[in-house]
């Protein structure tokens, strides 16, 4: 049999075993780059914390140490007592700042971010952690769980609000009845005055009519004397209620201030952000929209649309 | 290695090869970029588009307003054109009629008879003048729309323009035309329409004294837009069997299509149709039981 000598294919094993060789060398480059990102080939060591709940708490998150990425949450699970025990692997050579007095924060990073575990540095002149030992832990409140707590403030506010509306508003209330009262004197005062300008425009000098008109005001005196005594019962336990309504509303203000002044420097870099999140999606699903096969299934720009019409509408 | 199989390696390579031309000549070149500003005002039309197709006639308003906007800031008279069209058109379906025609008159000022855009304006004016019941003017309108359109939609504007002339009491112009606008949308495939000629069609015949004849179109009107799943369609087509069975006496049929179309329009949450068919059922009870 004539066996083809073609130059092209004479060394064809060598080239593909160099192939081979190159392919495998690239594969375990691209292992070593990847794996020194992931901190898979750094000393680790174990610390523990425990927490209320697990929400939040994932396998993977980040720990950081002043912003730095330390390590990562190795393991969750719950212990006999049904509290959540949180296992991190932290890189050895970040070890001597994690001390026993160090504690470990959940928190966002910024405010649209991933959440991570955020270690503090310990003191110098404390001995540092060791493998397996527990750190103290606490959660930062979340965005929505301070909106929680003013809700839970203004609830009381307006519930206090309508308490005092409602005493005011009550027609057997003091309010109501001391301003009826009020009301009866000043009408039974205008028909005292216009009996007494008839008195006077007559001229008549009757003792009798002096006399009614005498027995008159005594009524009307005992009466504004009752009113009196209504008002200065009544009116301190109004003025009470008033003020334990302003105090609870000074106190909520206040609160609702402090929330402000703490959530406000929030705001503006989550929209700022949000702002960049809509333009890079914006950037990538434009992007995709010009890919093919993707451009295929989107209509043409070119030419705008028109409302169907309907000859039977 | 022999030839052989060098031979067929070569061949899977170069059907490789072939493969991935041809994969990338399934691709077709990437479109032509649109400038920013006219993006923008066809990216608000389309928001008026979504809009307008599920309903919300306020915010398909406001799209089209925007829309109208920046196609002024450039002067894209196709573009102005489209939005005055479209704003024209959401205005009549909420029956803002002098809005309506402001829009339009102002659209068919900018689109000269030989634009492709000047078909949809005259329709759409033809539409407006029929709902200020200026049936001349509309008739006017149907017209002109008619000779420059082209095909697939003039079967829209012949039943247009049919309807108008039935209502004005053409009768004997209206039905063959009503007939060429079916024939013209069943060879368009315009299924909407082709069920609009049949019942125009069956308005005509009942209108005729033939109710028999009324009913079989209405039928096929029916079946049409339930496969289109046309709310108000089915509403209308079955209030029409209504009428016909009312008068080929059969007063029982008629009231089950009058209380089926009550249903339906109720359904389509649309109060005023099912009123209609409630008090027309009331009329035939009315008249059964005297």
């Amino acid at each position: 049999m004539k066996m083809e000598q073609d130059p092209r294919f004479k060394h064809i094993e060598a080239f593909i075993g160099a192939f081979v060789v190159g392919a495998v060398i690239a594969a375990i480059a691209v292992v070593f780059y990847f794996g020194t990102d992931i901190d898979l080939f750094d000393k680790k060591y174990l610390l523990k914390f425990e927490s209320d709940t697990g929400a939040g708490l994932n396998k993977g998150m980040p720990v950081k140490l002043s912003g730095f990425l330390i390590g990562r949450i190795h393991k969750v699970s719950l212990d006999d007592r049904a509290k959540v025990l949180v296992e991190i692997l932290v890189d050895r050579k970040y070890s001597k700042w994690v001390r026993v007095d160090s504690s470990a924060t959940m928190m966002q990073e910024g405010l649209i971010g991933t959440s991570i575990i955020d270690i503090s540095v310990g003191s110098p002149n404390l001995p540092p952690l060791e493998e397996g030992q527990f750190i103290r832990f606490h959660k930062q409140d979340a965005l929505n769980e301070i909106a929680l707590g003013m809700r839970e403030s203004v609830d009381i506010l307006l519930n206090e609000v309508y308490k005092t509306i409602s005493y005011v508003n009550d027609p057997q209330g003091d309010i109501k009845l001391t301003m009826a009262n009020i009301e009866r004197l000043t009408s039974d005062f205008e028909k005292t005055r216009s009996h007494a300008d008839r008195l006077f425009q007559t001229g008549i000098n009757d003792a009798e009519k002096a006399a009614v008109l005498i027995d008159n005001l005594s009524v009307m005196a005992n009466t504004l004397s009752l009113v009196a005594d209504n008002v200065s019962q009544r009116l301190p336990i109004l003025i009470d209620k008033a003020e334990e309504a302003l105090s609870n509303m000074e106190n909520t203000s206040l609160l609702l201030r402090k929330t402000a002044e703490q959530t406000a420097p929030r705001f503006y870099p989550l929209l700022i952000e949000t702002e960049e999140f809509v333009s890079n999606t914006n950037d990538i699903v434009g992007g995709i929209k010009k890919m093919w096969p993707f451009r295929n299934y989107i209509p043409a720009e070119g030419k705008p649309g028109i409302v169907p019409g309907d000859s039977h509408e | 290695m022999n030839s052989g199989y060098r031979s067929c390696r070569a061949a899977a390579l170069l059907l490789c090869l072939f493969a991935a031309v041809a994969v990338c000549g399934c691709s077709n070149p990437a479109p032509i970029p649109v400038p920013p500003a006219r993006a923008h005002a066809l990216s608000w039309n389309k928001r008026g588009l979504e809009a307008e197709n599920r309903g919300n006639h306020d915010g398909a308003i406001m799209a089209f307003e925007e829309s109208l906007r920046i196609n002024r800031s450039i002067e894209d008279f196709d573009g102005i054109a489209v939005s005055l069209l479209n704003l024209a058109r959401v205005h009549r379906q909420k029956t803002e009629l002098p809005l309506a025609k402001e829009r339009i008159e102002e659209a068919l000022r900018i689109v000269s008879p030989d634009n492709p855009l000047f078909t949809e304006a005259a329709f759409e004016k033809a539409k407006v003048e029929l709902a200020l019941g200026s049936l001349q003017d509309a008739e006017d309108w149907a017209r002109k729309a008619i000779p420059v359109e082209k095909k697939p939609y003039s079967g829209r504007m012949q039943n247009l323009l049919s309807r108008i002339l039935f209502l004005e009491g053409k009768t004997g112009e209206a039905l063959p035309l009503a007939i060429a606008a079916l024939e013209s949308n069943k060879k368009s495939g315009e299924r909407a329409e082709e069920a609009n000629s049949l019942r125009l069609i069956g308005d005509i015949t009942l209108a005729g004294g033939d109710p028999q004849g009324a009913q079989a179109r209405y039928l096929a009107a029916l079946e049409i837009d339930k496969e289109l799943a046309e709310s108000a369609k089915i509403a209308s087509d079955l209030r029409a069997l209504g009428a016909a069975a009312f008068a080929k006496g059969e007063t029982a049929e008629a009231m089950a299509f009058y209380e089926r179309a009550a249903q339906v329009s109720r359904g389509g949450n649309m109060p005023a149709e099912a009123k209609e068919a409630l008090s027309e059922l009331d009329r035939i009870k009315e008249a059964s039981s005297r």
